[in-house]
């Protein structure tokens, strides 16, 4: 196995899984109580996007500062990542500040903001991983 | 528009972008190097001594070279 390649694997395992064992707890910790459990009850505050907001804070910093190799490609996937951050925070204080949030809604964007920076942060990585060789 | 849909659309914006970020790995202009390794091998007594440059070389490369000259007989 490449060493780019262990190093995602390791991202994958270590901080992506283990962020999402909260959740996994929360579920548990419902069928423990014998209670039916929806993703909305999991995700529907937009706990999601703290983790996504998280992933994506933390790739960037691998990557920032990088030198100018690849320069465009650096750009692209650091560029993405702060939009992801910004617009996961935004809907995050949005969720907050609502009395009665629709869970639904929140689960549907939430996955996809999710999605979308486990992408941008596995470029960032691949990039900040580039560097380090 | 709904609420979910800017997330949709920041999503695919994110994914799409950041590919186009991965498929131009290697595209973009690259800074010249300018790298130049330089080694010398000698004896203990630095009578024979031997001097290898090599400008813009891998590392293997310069391994296998150095390789070479530590199993010549000298």
């Amino acid at each position: 196995m490449t060493s780019r390649a262990e190093k995602l694997v390791r991202w994958l395992m270590f901080s992506v899984l283990v962020s999402l064992v909260p959740l996994a707890m929360t579920y548990f910790g419902l069928r423990l109580d014998r209670r039916q459990v929806h993703l909305e009850m999991l995700l529907g505050r937009g706990e999601l996007l703290l983790i996504s907001t998280t992933l994506g804070a933390a790739a960037l910093g691998e990557l920032l500062p990088g030198g100018r190799d690849n320069a465009i490609g650096k750009l692209l996937a650091a560029g993405t990542s702060r939009v992801g951050i910004l617009v996961c925070s935004f809907y995050f204080a949005t969720i907050q500040s609502r009395t009665a949030p629709d869970a639904q809604a929140i689960l549907a964007a939430s996955v996809w903001l999710f999605t979308g920076m486990l992408v941008a942060s596995a470029i960032c990585l691949f990039y900040a991983n580039q560097e380090a060789r | 528009m709904s609420f979910e849909t800017p997330a949709v659309i920041a999503s695919i914006f994110m994914m799409s972008l950041s590919v186009l970020g991965l498929v131009l790995n290697g595209r973009s202009a690259q800074p010249p190097k300018d790298r130049t390794i330089t080694i010398t091998i000698e004896d203990s007594t630095g009578a024979r001594a031997r001097t290898v440059t090599h400008s813009d070389r891998g590392v293997d490369e310069l391994k296998r070279v150095v390789d070479r000259l530590l199993t010549q007989p000298s």
